[in-house]
């Protein structure tokens, strides 16, 4: 069974997503090489990308006009994006599902790499709640931005294990848990 | 030297340090992370506390039945009661034992304070932590993380606020507690 990865940036005060517009949202984001080295290794042991579909939106529109080692990965990797309603992409090798619990059940049992989510919130709600998330990969930034949209929706209370962090030159401390 | 200050809180990985009615809802520290607390306790020379926090805190008070208490509680109680404090409020009329009120000119007054103590001064309160924020008064972050989200809470930091940091470490505590320590970023990194 593959596993399912889920990969974020976060705020010290819990935000995944900022306030403005495009790239401004996420002007907090302290990707320096060490960060671009290490995303490439985690892309290298990925079998397919799972996005929101904000975020896939978001990244359809950023990641086929580049060519770094991480767009390799970004644009190269089969990638599935959720959406309730019907939608077509021009993305290469990514195409949209609806029925996410489905879909990542079904993904986890087929042979090959593991999964891994990049931001998507929503997404990972809804996933968590189905318990199919195995590794919860944080990566906290050391700034507050004092508003923003909510890594963790309200209303639910979930515990975790720790099972490790790593601190980055940048400043970032990724932790990683799993469910309790 | 003026005196290290440090605002120091045990959190959710949401950033909430209590429900929004106030009652902390985060797991209790166990044996071996209250001795973390208990060691922090003794190398504090100051508590700065805000209204809420000290009424919370003085449950460690000289008097209180804790006879049962296991060793280690008791050893957090001695610490706590010999360490100097000072509350920050407009509402209490007074404060127990080895503490002392401000009620007013509370900038002038925990500057004054920050310069007369030496070694370090542990901030309590998310309000009053926010205040001397914006007086640039906090030299360092501890941000205890629990393992757990609480869905809702009060913030550990008032909502609008924005802060640039530092990292000046990592460690990780028993009961899968992350420690995370910053300090205020002194240059803008973009």
């Amino acid at each position: 069974m593959r596993e399912l990865r889920y990969a974020v940036m976060s705020t010290l005060d819990g935000f995944f997503d900022g306030t403005g517009t495009g790239l401004e949202r996420i002007d907090w984001f302290r990707a320096d090489q060490e960060w671009l080295d290490y995303s490439v290794e985690q892309l290298k042991e990925t079998g397919v990308l799972l996005f929101g579909r904000r975020t896939f939106e978001g990244m359809a529109s950023y990641w086929p006009n580049q060519t770094d080692a991480v767009a390799k990965y970004m644009n190269g990797l089969p990638k599935v994006g959720f959406s309730r309603s019907p939608r077509d992409t021009t993305w290469q090798n990514a195409r949209f599902a609806a029925d996410a619990e489905a879909e990542v059940e079904r993904l986890k049992r087929e042979p090959g790499k593991d999964l891994l989510i990049y931001g998507s919130a929503d997404l990972a709600a809804k996933l968590t709640a189905a318990r199919l998330i195995d590794e919860y990969l944080i990566a906290v930034n050391p700034v507050a931005i004092g508003a923003g949209t909510p890594l963790f929706q309200p209303g639910v209370r979930t515990n975790f294990t720790r099972i490790s962090t790593r601190e980055f030159a940048s400043g970032i401390v990724q932790v990683t848990y799993r469910l309790a | 030297m003026p005196a290290h200050m440090t605002y120091a809180l045990t959190l959710s990985l949401d950033g909430y340090i209590s429900s929004e009615g106030g009652q902390i809802n985060l797991p209790v520290p166990q044996e071996a992370l209250h001795r973390h607390f208990n060691e922090q306790q003794e190398r504090t020379a100051l508590n700065l506390y805000g209204r809420r926090m000290y009424e919370i805190m003085s449950y460690w008070e000289a008097g209180q039945d804790r006879g049962e208490s296991p060793a280690f509680e008791q050893e957090y109680a001695r610490a706590w009661q010999k360490t100097p404090k000072v509350v920050v409020s407009t509402t209490l009329a007074k404060v127990g034992p080895n503490a002392r009120l401000i009620k007013t000119d509370v900038e002038q007054s925990v500057r004054r304070l920050k310069a007369e103590t030496s070694g370090e001064i542990e901030v309590n309160g998310a309000a009053l932590a926010a205040s001397l924020a914006r007086w640039n008064l906090i030299d360092e972050y501890r941000l205890y993380f629990w393992p757990v989200v609480l869905g809702a809470g009060k913030p550990f930091f008032e909502a609008g606020s924005s802060l640039q940091l530092e990292p000046l470490g990592s460690e990780t505590l028993p009961q899968g507690v992350v420690l995370l320590r910053y300090r205020p970023a002194t240059i803008n990194p973009s």
